[in-house]
């Protein structure tokens, strides 16, 4: 290091604190493998490995092609056309250079380690991002941030292997080129950001929130006055190849030009070519006249093009809004028209304490951040602080979207620190010193440490008095390097409490402290693979669609997927029926096998009778005859004891989850563990199915189901005959 | 070797059994549990099981209607002759069949139409000719014909269910009802069923084709009844013959229920692309593909399999709903045929899913026909749309005039230089 100058050492020293960063992004997201194993988690990340498989074990045709027979039985999906395939050509690229150096990883290996490696290239772009914005020493703080933010953290842990898993990386990279392409106004960066877009693109379905926010800081700049001709040659560079590439992928298709969610991109690109139009009018006529036709013509040009958009609305060319997108609007929507959507727990309205888990200090060094930006205005802090603005509204409404908002807290943050660091840590003109503290901060911060020696080293030459001298400095200095390491140990214990369990097994700890492994979900979808029919159908509640297809490798009726809302409605209405018209119902379904999730004697909340109500508002949306009144007690409360409707204990899911309970327990004192309450204790009679399985912990219970009677009885006839009971003398043919 | 079990020792011979290659096991009811019992180890002992519980009290449990219905849902057939004195576990055996037999003591009795020469004054000895005259395959194998001989009959009626595998085929005649004839009594109270509504003679056949025969009366298997002169009918209107229609009514419901009758069977069946032989093209089925589908049926005639004659064999293609249903048409016999083939050639609706081709053929009389096959339909591969189409030149022409033209202008913007003439600029 001797050897090399300053800007030499203070490159290295970037480039090994970048590395740093992103090695313990990488490390951070490590804690559910070493704890448990390298396994794929959840539910849609076992859909994702599925097709990646496929892709591998096939080739990129026959999987842009595939359509597989063995989800959403009979209707079928084409997969090829129905998924954003980034994530698996990614992982299937990256597992055919490693066997084309000679490793023979395992493709499982790989999906679980993909989401880790993106976070380290996601701290790298973060970094780029935040030096476009302001310089590096920022960039280094924001990556820090962003390598550990429980935000993203909570969707890239090892074996979360799912889109927004590597998005987010795409995201911040076409971010970063859209600044530099702003900023230089090269058609070139314009062009690479559109390919970074592309990428986006063929990977996560959020790409909309990024042709939306470019769109609108074109318009944000337009309105500002700031249009120049980079803007120009930057946009519409970017909007013309990034949407001709966009448009190759078949599950997006013809979007592009026929939704409202990217009707503004296009309508800004047709605003940009007016505008630099009447530019260069502008630049051949005399000014007095320009601004009345520049009023005239740009406001008719407005006008016009929002009544055609109205007009082919209208006429069904261009597609309304999604009903996902009206709930991002109104929070009520979904729960009123769209259950489906409702029902889904990360598409909730966030709660304060959720950010904060998430975000800890960045929550409030954000805003600081934002308002440095205000401080020196240029085009760059206009993308910045519509994207904190947007990305605030969208995370408030879904908690979902946290995940897009925490990089630009990250970046925020970065700013907002590193403004202080420059402050108060800065002493002399090499201004390469200080960044050089900086990354030294980062990385004492990486190691928890909270001393912060570079602060005091220097002595000053004139002692400056009040919040310049340097005590204070030091005070404040350690303030901020203490919150940065209470940050990073707020981020390690979440993402090691909350955010590494695969929750397909679950951990729970003996007495003495042991811990007790609880692999129920593994267990049985191995049985049903071991012991049903190669074409069986399963049929249970969409959530567990993509497991049972991934890991028995069987024939389910719905999934995960949930692009059919009458499938899943005719599902529910076998779920929420009594015994004889849900046999009908499944057997026109081709039923097999039925499969539910009952946390009862273990206590495990996610279970299907916590979903019931789901399940039960969703089938009454297609089918009328289920009502969700009828399944409450009495009392108006959703109760499964001795309390609960008849329709209730009737209907098909209570009497799976519940059936043989009793047995276990002394008489009359069966214990549900979730609602906290009697079960009662009155036996469960079954006629249509049989039970055949039922996991360790009776957390998955699988039934099957019976064939219709042989003497074309009814099967509750037939049962009750088994068990003795005369029949009744009905349906007397009339000759 | 088919065996054969039956309860009483009676007039089998007349069915002439033995002579058709049966194996024959007598017992009593009073015989060894061991003896008696018609599943073994999970395995049939029996192939059918002649039941003659007429008079029996009580029946054994080895024969009780449980191991009855085990047996018969192993495929066992059992050819049950009941009496008015029927046991009470032969009563509930019937009764899930949702053949419902007439009170204990009670007889059918016809003061119109009974037999003059076997009948001792209480009219219970019926003569009918009230033989399935539809649907049309069980008038095929057990109606008679027009002028047969009636069936005489004495015993218990039963009235029966809507259940579509049970089918009457002996019904009593418009005048008869059933009644308790004990200490020859008056029959002072409404009957409980009358005329049409009672059942004789009903057989059922189970969805895994096993064959239940009911029938009231065990007379009417009897050498007696087989040989004898009818003379029956009201005063004025006597008909006679000179023998009664018994023993062909009889053989006929043997016959069946040994399944040696009416029995079908699927050799196979086959679908393939109509155009496989001339389009090569990965496997499986595409969206509006033409489909050539076959199903090879035999009928078993009691010695050999012999091509089955039908028009109205059909095939749906169902995927939640049919979304095809159509009739196959039988191809011409090759000779010496075994089988005989049905088949069409229909179109794949402009859907994609699992579609299941199904071939349903419920024939009452005839062994059912459920043969399904899951067939997958998928979309068009995305390089086998069109590639160009005629309504698109506008736009080809667009795009390849705006290259050439970008082309020659950027060609032109580079290497033209304008000549300096300032002479022009005036």
């Amino acid at each position: 290091m001797l050897s090399l100058g300053t800007d030499d050492q203070t490159r290295l020293l970037r480039v090994a604190a970048l590395t740093g960063v992103a090695l313990v992004a990488f490390a951070s997201r490590l804690f559910s493998v070493i704890r448990y194993e390298s396994v794929i988690h959840e539910f849609d990340p076992w859909f994702n490995y599925r097709t990646t498989r496929y892709l591998v074990e096939h080739d990129l045709d026959s999987f842009w092609n595939w359509f597989d027979e063995r989800s959403w039985y009979p209707l079928g999906r084409i997969v090829g056309g129905t998924l954003y395939p980034g994530l698996m050509i990614t992982a299937s690229a990256l597992w055919n250079s490693l066997h084309a150096l000679g490793f023979p990883v395992d493709i499982r290996n790989v999906c679980v380690f993909m989401a880790p490696i993106f976070s380290g290239l996601c701290a790298v772009a973060t970094y780029l991002v935040t030096k476009e914005v302001k310089d590096s020493r920022a960039g280094l703080l924001a990556a820090l941030f962003i390598g550990v933010a429980p935000g993203y953290i909570s969707r890239s842990v090892a074996g979360s292997y799912d889109y927004e898993g590597i998005a987010i990386f795409q995201m911040m990279l076409t971010f970063y080129l859209w600044l530099k392409a702003v900023k230089t106004g090269s058609a070139f960066f314009g062009g690479v950001a559109a390919i970074a877009y592309f990428y986006m693109v063929s990977t996560w379905g959020g790409y909309v929130f990024l042709i939306n926010l470019i769109p609108l800081h074109v318009f944000a700049l337009i309105l500002m006055g700031r249009f120049s001709n980079r803007v120009y040659v930057a946009y519409s560079t970017f909007y013309a190849i990034g949407t001709l590439y966009s448009m190759q992928i078949p599950f997006v298709g013809f979007q592009p030009s026929r939704t409202s969610e990217h009707m503004a991109a296009m309508g800004i690109f047709g605003l940009v070519q007016i505008i630099a139009f009447v530019q260069l009018v502008r630049s051949h006529m005399a000014s007095k006249q320009f601004q009345t036709l520049l009023l005239g013509s740009v406001g008719v040009g407005f006008v016009l093009a929002f009544a055609a958009l109205v007009f082919l609305t209208m006429r069904g060319y261009v597609a309304p809004w999604t009903g996902r997108f009206y709930s991002l609007w109104d929070t009520g929507y979904a729960k009123k028209h769209i259950p489906i959507i409702a029902s889904v727990s990360e598409h909730q309205p966030t709660a304060w304490p959720s950010i904060f888990f998430d975000l800890q200090v960045l929550t409030f060094l954000f805003p600081a951040g934002v308002y440095f930006c205000f401080r020196k205005l240029n085009d760059e802090h206009v993308f910045i602080m519509l994207y904190a603005a947007t990305a605030s509204y969208f995370a408030g409404v879904m908690i979902r979207l946290v995940l897009t908002l925490t990089p630009i807290v990250c970046v925020a943050a970065g700013i907002a620190v590193s403004n202080i660091l420059d402050t108060y840590l800065k002493h002399s003109p090499p201004a390469d010193s200080a960044a050089e503290k900086v990354a030294s901060d980062a990385k004492s911060a990486v190691a928890g440490s909270s001393s912060d020696k570079a602060a005091d080293k220097q002595p000053a030459k004139d002692k400056p008095t009040g919040v310049r001298n340097s005590e204070s400095k030091l005070v404040v200095v350690a303030v901020f390097a203490y919150m940065m390491a209470l940050f990073v140990w707020h981020c390690t214990w979440v993402t090691s409490n909350s955010y590494s369990s695969p929750s397909i097994v679950l951990a729970s700890y003996t007495p003495d402290g042991r811990q007790h492994i609880i692999d129920d979900f593994r267990e049985a979808y191995f049985w049903l693979q071991e012991n049903t029919a190669e074409d069986a159908k399963i049929m249970s509640w969409w959530d567990y669609g993509y497991q049972i297809a991934g890991m028995s490798n069987r024939t389910v009726i719905v999934d995960n997927n949930t692009w059919n809302n009458t499938h899943i409605a005719t599902v529910g209405l076998a779920m929420a029926s009594p015994e004889p018209r849900a046999y009908e119902v499944m057997r026109k379904l081709d039923v097999d096998y039925v499969l539910v999730i009952a946390g009862a004697v273990l206590g495990y909340s996610g279970d299907d009778i916590n979903k019931f109500l789901w399940m039960v508002r969703i089938a009454q949306g297609v089918y009328p005859e289920i009502q969700e009144t009828d399944f409450y007690a009495a009392n108006g409360q959703y109760r499964v004891d001795d309390t609960a409707s008849k329709t209730m204990r009737d209907c098909l899911m209570y009497k799976l989850t519940y059936y043989r309970l009793n047995e276990m327990y002394p008489d009359g004192n069966a214990w549900d563990r979730v609602r906290q309450t009697h079960v009662p204790a009155k036996n469960i009679k079954l006629s249509t199915m049989d039970e055949v399985y039922t996991s360790e912990n009776w957390i998955v219970r699988i039934y099957k189901l019976k064939q219709p009677d042989n003497l074309g009885r009814p099967l509750t006839d037939a049962a009750a005959f088994e068990e003795n009971r005369r029949r009744k003398r009905k349906h007397v043919k009339k000759y | 070797m088919l065996r054969l079990f039956t309860l009483k020792r009676l007039l089998i011979a007349s069915l002439a059994l033995i002579y058709r290659g049966f194996t024959l096991t007598y017992e009593t009811p009073r015989a060894n549990a061991d003896r008696l019992r018609l599943i073994d180890l999970g395995k049939r002992r029996f192939d059918h099981v002649l039941l003659f519980a007429d008079q029996a009290k009580k029946l054994p449990t080895e024969l009780n209607a449980h191991r009855l219905i085990n047996f018969v849902n192993e495929g066992g057939n059992v050819l049950l002759a009941a009496g008015s004195t029927l046991p009470e576990s032969v009563r509930n055996f019937a009764t899930q069949f949702g053949v419902f037999f007439e009170e204990r003591g009670s007889h059918v009795i016809d003061h119109f139409g009974f037999e003059h020469t076997l009948d001792t004054g209480r009219h219970t000895v019926l003569a009918t000719t009230e033989r399935a005259t539809k649907p049309a395959s069980l008038a095929h194998l057990f109606g008679g014909e027009p002028t047969a001989a009636p069936v005489l009959y004495q015993g218990i009626g039963h009235v029966s269910s809507a259940n579509p595998m049970l089918s009457r085929v002996l019904s009593a005649g418009p005048t008869a009802y059933s009644a308790e004839t004990v200490d020859s009594q008056v029959v002072d109270e409404e009957p409980a069923a009358t005329g049409h509504e009672l059942g004789l003679v009903s057989v059922f056949q189970a969805r895994n084709n096993a064959r239940v025969t009911f029938s009231g009366s065990r007379a009417l298997f009897s050498d007696k009844y087989f040989a004898t002169p009818v003379k029956y009918g009201a005063d004025k209107s006597t008909k006679e013959f000179p023998q009664s229609g018994n023993k062909e009514f009889a053989e006929r419901i043997a016959k069946w229920t040994l399944q040696e009758a009416g029995v079908l069977r699927v050799i196979g069946t086959h679908h393939e692309r109509a155009d496989a032989a001339t389009v090569k093209r990965d496997g499986g089925y595409r969206v509006k593909d033409n489909v050539t589908f076959s199903i090879e049926i035999a009928e078993f005639d009691g010695q050999d399999w012999k091509p089955y004659n039908a028009d109205d064999v059909q095939l749906e293609v169902i995927m939640l709903d049919p979304y095809v249903r159509t009739t196959l048409s039988q191809e011409a016999p090759r000779k010496d045929a075994t089988s005989s083939v049905f088949s069409t050639t229909f179109q794949l609706p402009d859907t994609f899913g699992v579609f299941t081709f199904r071939v349903r053929y419920n024939r009452p009389g005839y062994s059912w026909i459920d043969d399904a096959r899951e067939v997958p339909v998928r979309p068009f591969r995305h390089d086998e749309f069109p590639r160009f189409l005629s309504v698109a030149y506008p736009y080809y022409t667009g795009a390849s005039s705006v290259m050439v033209g970008f082309a020659v202008f950027s060609f032109v913007w580079l290497y033209h230089r304008d000549p300096a003439t300032p002479a022009k600029r005036k």
